[in-house]
């Protein structure tokens, strides 16, 4: 097990603690709200990512609060066509020294889902 | 005018950043996050009013000392408004305020959208 120094954040351990939204279309785009441990704003990104597929959330440095939050846009899912709802890994990752944080899950939903849910009952 | 220390999170210079949401149903209940400066979590409220010339109305958000998230977040539940049969939506506004003292934030928008009871209107309603 590495060892980190909790007070630096360039090596502390990076953890995500709640997300507020936990699905989206898979179109991307959507807005999420992460509540984290301390991270550097010039130095982690956001990767959504589900077996050889990986993708970087959008955000800019003003869109990260405090060392401690992080608003971001959801990156699309590799396919726009998908037909049911596909479950991805999101986390942290430092780019200094690529280290990730536990995953969360997020769920896409197919673009052009039923309107009235009326498959989904 | 008061000089304030911004070191200390007992100086008044509370300030909400950011909010995920802006409007949520006249029930209450609504999920937010909150993105402000420093708050200690065990003396701070979140104030919803609407002032008016009857007294208006106050009522705070819930939110337990947990989900105050390395004093510069906030997740909590809104309150419900006082009149649960509004017809159109109502603007009311929110604050961040000490328990003790009577410092605050400046105040933010809230919009409490009426119920809506018929289900086809609310998946109509959810897919804009």
């Amino acid at each position: 097990n590495p060892i980190y120094d909790k007070k630096a954040t360039t090596t502390s351990e990076l953890k995500i603690n709640r997300l507020n939204v936990l699905q989206g279309p898979c179109t991307g785009k959507t807005e999420i709200y992460l509540l984290c441990d301390k991270v550097q704003k010039d130095d982690i990104e956001i990767i959504f990512s589900r077996d050889k597929w990986e993708a970087k959330a959008e955000f800019a440095q003003t869109d990260v609060h405090r060392q401690i939050a992080i608003v971001f846009k959801s990156p699309p899912y590799q396919e726009r066509d998908i037909t049911e709802e596909v479950e991805v890994d999101v986390c942290l990752r430092r780019l200094s020294d690529h280290m990730s944080s536990e995953p969360v899950k997020f769920t896409y939903l197919p673009h052009n889902p039923d309107p009235y849910e009326v498959n989904r009952k | 005018k008061p000089i304030y220390d911004s070191k200390s999170p007992n100086a008044s210079n509370l300030k909400i950043s950011r909010m995920d949401k802006t409007c949520g149903s006249v029930l209450g209940g609504d999920e937010i996050f909150l993105l402000c400066d420093k708050v200690q979590k065990d003396d701070i409220d979140i104030r919803f009013f609407e002032e008016d010339k009857e007294g208006g109305w106050e009522d705070f958000g819930d939110f337990s000392p947990t989900d105050v998230h390395k004093q510069y977040a906030i997740v909590f539940k809104t309150p419900k408004y006082h009149t649960p049969d509004i017809e159109r939506p109502v603007t009311v506004f929110l604050q961040l305020k000490r328990r003790k003292g009577s410092d605050c934030s400046e105040p933010k928008q809230f919009t409490y959208v009426p119920h809506v009871q018929d289900k086809e209107e609310v998946q109509r309603k959810k897919k804009k």
